[in-house]
């Protein structure tokens, strides 16, 4: 079993380990902010705890081994962290964050130019797109969630 | 560096109560916590004022603070860990939980001066 650290670093090489440094940051933060969200459903799902962030079923990919009903290589468990990684988690356990990411909740890959304007659903409006990644900050409906 | 330590209790080792110094093994997790990536961080004051008495109001839920008191004996990156000379017990709690730390000093350690919440 994993610390909640190497859980956070092995989860930020999976997701982003291509996106460099500050891609890397911005998805370390979703999920720090999702430990730390006061209301809403990753509040009362997560109980502010990183493990059970992580492991919300459907939400990250890399956090479970099959996907679709077929084995998903990409996981956290094949996952090798580098210093680099380890790094980047500790700065976002300790409760930094890149430049005006201090809120955003979602991230994805739409594997094109451009990013959807809300996400997952209308709970999430477009904030900016990082590298491959589009990132969502939560509007009002998500807090009732 | 990963951090893989083994953060025992002093329970279960044959012997009532605590021994010695009632710090917890933090020089392990120090490694972790006094780096750079820490700085200026919740774990980091907390960890450099281990020892002391302190009394933590949690938030639980939404909007339910669980106030607990006790030695801050241990801190880790996602928890901290008190001791309650009194019950001589040991709670691990939710660092991410945590609201407000109160230091007691000895002079207020004599009376309880805060209220309940």
């Amino acid at each position: 079993m994993y610390s909640d650290r190497e859980l956070l670093a092995r989860l930020i090489e999976c997701e982003a380990g291509g996106e460099g440094r500050e891609g890397m940051m911005a998805v370390a933060g979703v999920v720090m902010n999702r430990v730390r969200v006061v209301s809403g459903e990753y509040a009362r799902v997560g109980q502010r705890s990183i493990r059970n962030i992580i492991f919300q079923p459907d939400q990250f990919v890399c956090a479970s081994e099959t996907e679709n009903g077929r084995y998903n290589p990409q996981n956290i468990y094949n996952m090798n962290p580098q210093q680099i990684h380890y790094d980047i988690a500790d700065m976002a356990i300790a409760g930094n964050r890149l430049a005006d990411f201090g809120q955003a909740l979602w991230f994805y890959n739409p594997f094109s130019a451009s990013c959807r304007q809300t996400f997952p659903s209308e709970v999430g409006y477009f904030f900016t797109k990082l590298g491959k990644h589009c990132f969502y900050n939560p509007t009002d409906l998500y807090f009732f969630t | 560096m990963a951090e893989e330590t083994n953060q025992r209790l002093p329970i279960n080792n044959g012997t009532s109560g605590t021994t010695g110094s009632i710090n917890g093994n933090q020089s392990e997790l120090d490694n972790v916590i006094a780096g750079p990536g820490y700085t200026g961080s919740m774990q980091q004051i907390l960890s450099q004022n281990t020892g002391n008495r302190v009394v933590i109001d949690f938030l639980v839920g939404t909007s339910n603070i669980v106030r607990k008191e006790g030695i801050l004996y241990l801190v880790g990156v996602s928890y901290v860990v008190l001791y309650d000379n009194r019950a001589d017990t040991y709670t691990v709690c939710n660092l991410y939980s945590i609201e407000f730390v109160t230091f007691l000093t000895p002079e207020s350690r004599s009376v309880t001066t805060l209220k309940r919440v």
